[in-house]
């Protein structure tokens, strides 16, 4: 005999789509409130954004209509004018830092140019190297060109009038805050930020690399990324 | 007289000595071309019995050092110098890429491979002096993958020791 169906609201067969559902919700709940800027337009891109994001070791990845960088007229190492034509065409990965800076932005550097020897001998998508000097008015661009030509004579430098500089960092969220010397006023020291953005053929900003930065980490990381986006 | 002066002399030399603060692992990371300042890096183990205060660090070749500790804070690469750093007995402290590290201002002209600064710590316990070679970037490849074990312990490292007075002014 076959008796009506009498089982509670919460039987066994729905409870576990339901957690399953709520979990996903909450997630990305979690997920875009952590920046309420983001605009990622279907749920199935940030599907798969977050199954990407879950491979990555040390980066966040962004979506594609997240951030591009703006239009800008700065100066290259040689003194000439290099706008963000620079940009497109190749993949980039844009650090910001200054000469002044003993410690970290040397061995960012560093690591960079073991970055890209490791991608060319593994013939992995080409990566160019920008380093933004976020202290213009000591990092003239015959400075730059010495300083960043050390590493890598394919690195690309950047400096400019102090503004345009500024316009450029508020634009993309990077911070860049000077700290004055009481005993000598000209030693003053800038504190930027740490991540490295990584940019797109077309100007987009693809992925956030967070610090420490290290060379086997970050050459898994833009590889994972080339292959999902490239 | 003189047969007491040489034992006296020697037990004074080895107490002394063996309280010495030890160093190690000193280096200079080259600078690049263009770049005003340069860090080094070393080891020092306090092994005394009371604590070890570094108040600061100089040359005589030229140029000036500064004593700092490099953070990373909300994604932002900070700097301050630091007025003292205090050591407890028996602890070691490693000033590396991403945490506390000798500024050298001044002095980046002569910082070459092959090179060498004879460094002086000014400490409660009197005068650390030791040499500091030049090496070339890269050429240290315990430095790059420590970085991330001195921002991963930062905060451990902080157990063994305090330190205070941020000089730089706001």
């Amino acid at each position: 005999m076959n008796a009506p169906d009498t089982k509670p609201a919460r039987s066994k067969g729905r409870l576990l789509p339901t957690i399953v559902l709520a979990a996903a919700a909450a997630l990305a709940g979690v997920y875009f409130g952590l920046d309420p800027d983001k605009s990622a337009s279907t749920t199935a891109e940030a599907e798969s954004l977050q199954a990407l994001q879950a491979q990555l070791k040390s980066t966040t990845v962004l979506p594609a209509d997240f951030r591009s960088v703006p239009e800008f007229e700065l100066v290259g190492v040689d003194g000439t004018t290099l706008d963000q034509q620079v940009l497109e065409g190749q993949w980039s990965m844009m650090f910001f830092g200054y000469t002044y800076c003993p410690d970290v932005c040397p061995i960012t550097l560093q690591v960079m140019k073991e970055v890209v020897a490791d991608l060319e001998g593994r013939n992995i998508e080409p990566l160019q190297v920008i380093f933004t000097t976020v202290d213009p008015v000591r990092d003239t661009a015959e400075r730059l060109k010495e300083y960043v030509g050390f590493f890598d004579q394919d690195f690309v430098g950047i400096t400019g009038e102090l503004t345009d500089i500024n316009a450029l960092t508020r634009q993309l969220g990077i911070v860049a805050s000077f700290t004055a010397n009481a005993k000598n006023p000209e030693n003053y020291l800038v504190d930027h930020t740490a991540s490295m953005l990584l940019i797109d053929p077309q100007r987009r900003v693809r992925a956030k690399f967070s610090a420490p930065h290290e060379v086997g980490t970050i050459v898994d990381d833009y590889k994972i990324l080339i292959d999902a986006l490239g | 007289m003189k047969s007491i002066l040489l034992p006296l002399a020697l037990l004074f030399a080895s107490a002394a000595h063996a309280e010495l603060p030890q160093i190690s692992d000193a280096f200079i990371n080259q600078p690049p071309p263009g770049a005003p300042v340069a860090a080094g890096y070393f080891t020092i183990n306090n092994t005394a019995s009371e604590a070890l205060i570094i108040t600061g660090a100089s040359t005589d070749q030229g140029g000036e050092i500064e004593v700092h500790l490099s953070e990373i804070i909300d994604d932002v690469a900070t700097m301050s110098e630091q007025e003292s750093i205090t050591i407890e007995p028996g602890e070691q402290l490693e000033f590396r890429h991403g945490s506390y590290h000798l500024m050298l201002m001044g002095m980046s002209d002569i910082l070459k491979p092959g090179s060498e600064v004879a460094v002086s710590l000014e400490t409660n316990q009197g005068e650390v002096q030791f040499n500091m070679p030049v090496m070339a970037p890269g050429s240290s490849h315990d430095g790059m993958k420590n970085m991330k074990e001195s921002m991963d312990d930062a905060g451990t490292a902080m157990e063994g020791m305090k330190h205070e007075g941020d000089a730089a002014a706001q």
